[in-house]
């Protein structure tokens, strides 16, 4: 007791290290299964504090139902089943991984939503599972091992070999219709569009100068994990109360065109596969959501230079192994994909380092570079 | 680069780095490294060995830390001991004081030649990446003192390369110092260790983390948002903001830490002297600068100042010799011009105070805040931004008189950080100032205090934790 007196804080803090330390290494194999550890060093608490940060807290190591998995953090779990084969979608529906991601899966996963896609023709479900094949292939074929890991190659957008494959799946004549061009178009074309995003899109979002006419479901760190049912402010009811997740927005209001970018916050969890397929399913509930919308899917941006060449994680390769399966998501009926790289990054296809301080997002004053491809690339019908 | 940022650049690295060599953290209070490994394992060690082992256990930690740190410079440890023992030694050898002066003369040429070819990158098989040997500007300035000390005759030389080579290079001072003075650290290298000092000194540091991780790294997220906007594009009263968020960081970054060199120095039984003493609460900048960065400031004043006759020699001379005590702090800070400007700057603010401002500041408090409240944040900006045409940039945002610079501006983009940043400022503002101190010191046996400061550490290990431990949660786009 004296000695308590003497030196509280110190015992205090040796009693609750230990108890801290005790909590993280008795929920090692239940409560922070989930939990990735730094690849640095971390004091022995650290499961506990990043449990908290998503909030797990210790005091659920007596829920069963959260040890065994049946509750829990959302995002982990899904992120962990995109990572198996298995991906739990939100509605409960699961999709097996043995089936290749794109249409078909879309349309096993949705059992009415396959209406709505066969509904725009036959022809439209056959291109896309034609694609799609093209891109099974290439994806397990050269792209994987071959350039794209090595270098820039891909950078050029149209000229990597899914785009090759694309090309060919048209040559081959599966898709009848003629593919509609970009054009040019002005800022009123997004009177009626919607932008989903991270924080690169909050940027335009402020910067843009379309906060007026464009609706913005975008949020710092999103991931398209969870983009669909994240209740976590994202869009605000109309009376700004309550917000509401962005599945039950885009049930209530009909957007003309609907850009997405989203997939760098994703760069750490799951595969370029299993990205895509979740990118895939989230494209396809929007399709089925809102049949009359143009929908953009707007490349990963890269980071600039000095990021790519140090970051063993968010550096340009990855990036554009996760751009491919996105690529692949585009019929150009519906779906289209652009690759904003093309005007936002210098020769070396780094983002121009002028153009951005963190390395990571342009300055305001890019913003409308951004923008002006947007424009240039309008789809009009 | 360096001050502060000496060790603010190694904190970077904590993201990627691997607990592999060499790993600075071991020596950045801040990382959980030097919390939960680094630090009990001293204090633990220290604390069982007996008496007379305790300065050679103590010497042995501060050199294996700094080879964990930076083994590529471990060598300049050794040879700066070396030059600056003998010369010492010779130096108290000789009575005359032509030889005297020499030694002083070589050990000032071999000292700052040192820094300088780090500073400037002079020779590119050393710095040509601009990498600063680990602590250098702090001990070369130690190194100095000491000499200077010698030959003011203060101190004696240290016969002992040991009790030296503890002095230069102990860890608590390594990374960022404080600039110690021999003659308060050589009565203090026996074992003087208590259980109450390590519960004191446990609590300065908790103070002094706190003000590191639970502020200055709170709020340098604006100053990090309005560099990522670009200062073209950004509104005056956000610039506003970014400068008070730039003088807040700058203060609980550097204070936080100075204070958690006190707080381990304590747990060795060792007392550090104190580096900041609430400098936001003077209202001058003659009195500013007396309480930030002490250790510093003092150097200059003992070392510069003095020597060149201070202000004994009339007011010419007393302007000219401030004016070489400011330029010789703007470069210890970085080589870039805007440290020089920098420190033309204070120089012109100070010499105005000494001339005809000080007395007036002192008589009229509110007008005297007002000066600080604006003129200190002006003063930091120019230290913050390196390079001089976004300098440039930046005042035309603060001050759009002059017009402004191209830009893509949101006109209520401080609407926005504002909402997100009052609070942090809120408080800054509080804990810059004495008063939660005050109320510490006279409440201490209070347990609410216990519960406090117990809260407060282990909130900083959920932030250490969950913001550098983790690529994925520290880079949320």
């Amino acid at each position: 007791m004296k000695l308590f007196r003497g030196c509280p804080v110190l015992l205090l803090l040796l009693v609750t290290g230990v108890l801290f330390s005790g909590i993280s290494v008795r929920g090692e194999r239940s409560l922070y299964r989930d939990i990735p550890a730094s690849s640095g060093y971390e004091p022995a608490c650290a499961p506990m504090m990043k449990g908290i940060h998503d909030g797990i807290y210790p005091w659920s190591m007596w829920d069963v139902s959260l040890v065994k998995g049946e509750k829990g953090d959302a995002l982990i779990r899904f992120v962990d089943a995109a990572v198996s084969s298995d991906v739990e979608f939100p509605n409960g529906e699961t999709v097996s991984g043995d089936e290749i991601p794109g249409s078909e899966s879309l349309s096993a996963n949705h059992g009415e939503g396959s209406g709505s896609l066969s509904g725009n023709g036959v022809k439209e479900a056959d291109s896309l599972s034609g694609n799609e094949m093209a891109g099974a292939k290439s994806l397990s074929g050269n792209s994987v091992k071959g350039n794209v890991v090595s270098g820039n190659d891909s950078v050029s957008g149209a000229k990597v070999p899914g785009g090759e494959d694309m090309s060919a799946s048209e040559e081959e004549g599966v898709r009848a219709s003629e593919t509609p061009a970009f054009q040019h178009v002005e800022e009123d074309y997004f009177d009626d569009a919607l932008f989903i995003g991270d924080s690169r899109t909050v940027g335009l979002f402020e910067y843009g100068h379309i906060e007026d006419r464009a609706v913005f479901y975008a949020k710092t760190s999103l991931m398209i994990y969870e983009v669909m049912e994240n209740p976590k402010a994202i869009v605000k009811t109309d009376d700004e109360r309550n917000f509401i997740t962005v599945e039950e927005a885009l049930s209530e209001r009909q957007f003309g065109k609907i850009y997405i970018m989203l997939g760098l916050n994703e760069m750490g969890f799951g595969t370029p596969e299993s990205f895509g397929k979740a990118y895939g399913a989230v494209i396809g509930r929007i399709r089925e959501l809102q049949p009359e919308a143009v929908i953009y899917i707007q490349s990963i941006m890269h980071v600039a230079d000095e990021k790519n060449q140090t970051d063993p994680v968010y550096n340009n390769t990855n990036i554009d192994l996760r751009n491919r399966p996105l690529m692949e998501l585009a019929d150009n009926q519906n779906v289209f994909y652009l690759d904003i790289n093309e005007v936002l990054c210098d020769e070396t296809g780094c983002l121009v380092s002028d153009w951005t301080f963190d390395q990571v997002h342009l300055k305001a004053a890019y913003y409308q570079v951004w923008k002006d491809f947007l424009l240039d690339h309008a789809i009009v019908r | 680069m360096n001050l502060f940022l000496e060790y603010k650049i190694i904190d970077r690295n904590d993201v990627t780095m691997v607990f592999t060599l060499p790993n600075q953290n071991v020596i950045v209070f801040n990382s959980p490294e030097f919390i939960f490994r680094i630090l009990p394992v001293s204090v633990l060690l220290c604390a069982l060995i007996p008496k007379g082992g305790f300065s050679g256990v103590l010497l042995l930690i501060s050199l294996l830390l700094y080879w964990m740190a930076d083994p590529s410079f471990i060598w300049l440890l050794f040879t700066a001991l070396l030059v600056n023992y003998m010369l010492a030694w010779w130096m108290g050898c000789c009575e005359g004081k032509g030889w005297r002066r020499l030694f002083l003369i070589l050990s000032v040429l071999y000292d700052f030649g040192l820094l300088a070819c780090f500073k400037f990158s002079l020779l590119p098989f050393w710095g040509g990446n601009g990498a600063m040997p680990l602590g250098i500007s702090f001990y070369i300035f130690r190194a100095a003192a000491y000499m200077a000390d010698v030959y003011t005759g203060k101190i004696r030389p240290e016969l002992s390369p040991f009790k030296l080579c503890l002095y230069l290079y102990m860890f608590p001072v390594m990374a960022s110092g404080p600039i110690t003075r021999y003659g308060q650290i050589s009565g203090q290298l026996e074992k003087r260790m208590s259980l109450a000092g390590v519960e004191e000194g446990l609590r300065i540091f908790i103070a002094g983390l706190a003000s590191k991780v639970l502020l200055a790294d709170r709020i340098s997220i604006l100053w990090h948002e309005i560099q990522v906007i670009g200062f073209e594009s950004i509104s005056t009263p956000l610039a506003w903001m970014g400068a008070f968020a730039y003088t807040l960081t700058l203060y609980f970054d550097f204070s936080g830490y100075s204070l958690m060199a006190v707080g381990v120095g304590r747990m060795l039984g060792l007392t550090l002297p104190e580096n900041f003493r609430y400098p936001y609460a003077a209202r001058s900048f003659t009195r500013f600068w007396r309480r930030w960065h002490i250790t510093l400031s003092s150097w200059f004043r003992d070392y510069v100042y003095i020597p060149l006759g201070g202000s004994r020699k009339g007011k010419v001379r007393t302007c000219l010799n401030m004016l070489a005590v400011w330029l010789l702090t703007g470069i210890w800070h970085g080589n870039g011009w805007n440290f020089l400007l920098w420190g033309l700057l204070l120089w012109v603010l100070l010499t105005a105070e000494k001339l005809f401002l000080y007395g007036w500041l002192e008589e009229h408090g509110l007008w005297s805040r007002l000066y600080m409240f604006l003129l200190v944040p002006v003063t930091w900006i120019v230290f913050a931004i390196t390079d001089m045409r976004e300098l440039a940039v930046y005042f035309t945002k603060l001050f759009p008189v002059f017009g402004t610079a191209q830009g893509n501006v949101n006109g209520a983009d401080f609407i926005k950080y504002g909402k997100m940043f009052w609070p942090l400022f809120l408080l800054g503002w509080f804990f810059s100032r004495p008063w939660a101190e005050n109320w510490y010191k006279k409440t201490k046996e209070n347990p609410l205090w216990t519960a406090a400061l117990l809260a407060v550490f282990w909130v900083c290990v959920y932030y250490l934790v969950n913001t550098s431990g983790n690529p994925f949660l520290y880079f949320s786009f």
